[in-house]
């Protein structure tokens, strides 16, 4: 399965490549967790605001599929949900066996927002600017679970 | 004759350990392993005695700042106390190992939960005298308990 690797400071997050529509660079300031453009209707999603790390300077924003997995339902401009990440390093082919699925204790610690997380990594990815190429876990996203935990958040005034 | 265990007397091998000075036990059974502190992966939306997670063989094991969790106040980078898998993916922070000894069961002394606050109580279940020093025993079940409780708060 092949993902987006987006680096933050101390680990990467994965994005699906099944679920995006498209990645486009972001140059606009961002200063809440969820914010709506009224003139496109997009809206858009801040990891660093939810991961509590806000500046992690924004780079890339990951423009969801609108009909979520496979293949986009219609095809109009605007009213999309974008993800807004720090850069996108690469794109890579990783296996789903090579994923551990988070148990026990981390569906614990993370409670309601666990179903953002489909899993988690060690082995095989470095990043070579930071702490001289250690290698960082990965973070497996679940984009729709993650748009729907962060409306929900907001809804409940929790970001 | 009454055996030992008919009297509630049987012994219980526990690994002692230090945390900020003071010293704590687990029963040996729970324990994998005892490694020096190592790389340490944080990650986003923990709680603060949570120092992130280590990497055992390429599975990730939460590591509790035991000091943070007991006193709210950083442990020693000392070694890293790893949790049997079967129990769940845990380690504990501590400043270092004191001994492995047999305690008796009628040694122990129980501490009751404090249902109230996320304090000590919370996460210690019993304690013994060891060479006249209190060792109070972790409790991985109210450790767990405390963790979904703040989660769902």
């Amino acid at each position: 399965m092949r993902f987006f690797l987006s680096v933050f400071k101390n680990f990467f997050t994965a994005i699906p490549i099944s679920h995006v529509s498209s990645l486009m660079l972001y140059y606009s300031g961002v200063e809440k967790a969820v914010s709506r453009d009224e003139e496109t209707l997009n809206t858009y999603f801040s990891l660093p605001h939810l991961f509590n790390c806000p500046d992690e300077p924004i780079k890339h924003g990951i423009v969801l599929k609108t009909g979520g997995m496979g293949e986009e339902q219609e095809s109009v401009a605007g009213n999309k949900n974008i993800l807004l990440l720090p850069e996108v390093e690469r794109e890579d082919d990783i296996p789903p066996e090579d994923i551990y699925p988070l148990t026990g204790i981390l569906l614990e610690i993370y409670g309601s927002k666990s179903a953002i997380f489909t899993g988690i990594r060690f082995a095989g990815i470095k990043h070579d600017c930071r702490e001289n190429g250690a290698v960082m876990p990965v973070l497996f996203i679940n984009p729709e679970q993650l748009v729907e935990t962060m409306v929900y958040q907001l809804y409940k005034g929790k970001i | 004759m009454v055996s030992r265990e008919n009297t509630g007397a049987v012994d219980e091998k526990y690994l002692i350990f230090s945390v900020l000075d003071k010293l704590y036990a687990l029963p040996s059974k729970y324990v994998g392993e005892i490694v020096v502190f190592n790389t340490v992966y944080p990650l986003p939306l923990m709680p603060d005695y949570v120092m992130g997670i280590i990497n055992r063989y390429s599975v990730p094991y939460v590591l509790f700042d035991t000091g943070v969790l007991l006193f709210k106040e950083p442990a020693h980078r000392g070694k890293m106390l790893v949790i049997k898998e079967d129990i769940d993916r845990i380690a504990f922070l501590i400043d270092d190992i004191a001994d492995i000894t047999d305690i008796m069961k009628t040694h122990l002394s129980e501490i009751e939960q404090d249902t109230e606050s996320c304090g000590i109580a919370d996460v210690i279940s019993e304690s013994f005298k060891w060479n006249n020093d209190d060792v109070f025993v972790l409790d991985i079940g109210r450790i767990i308990n405390r963790v979904t409780k703040e989660a769902a708060g």
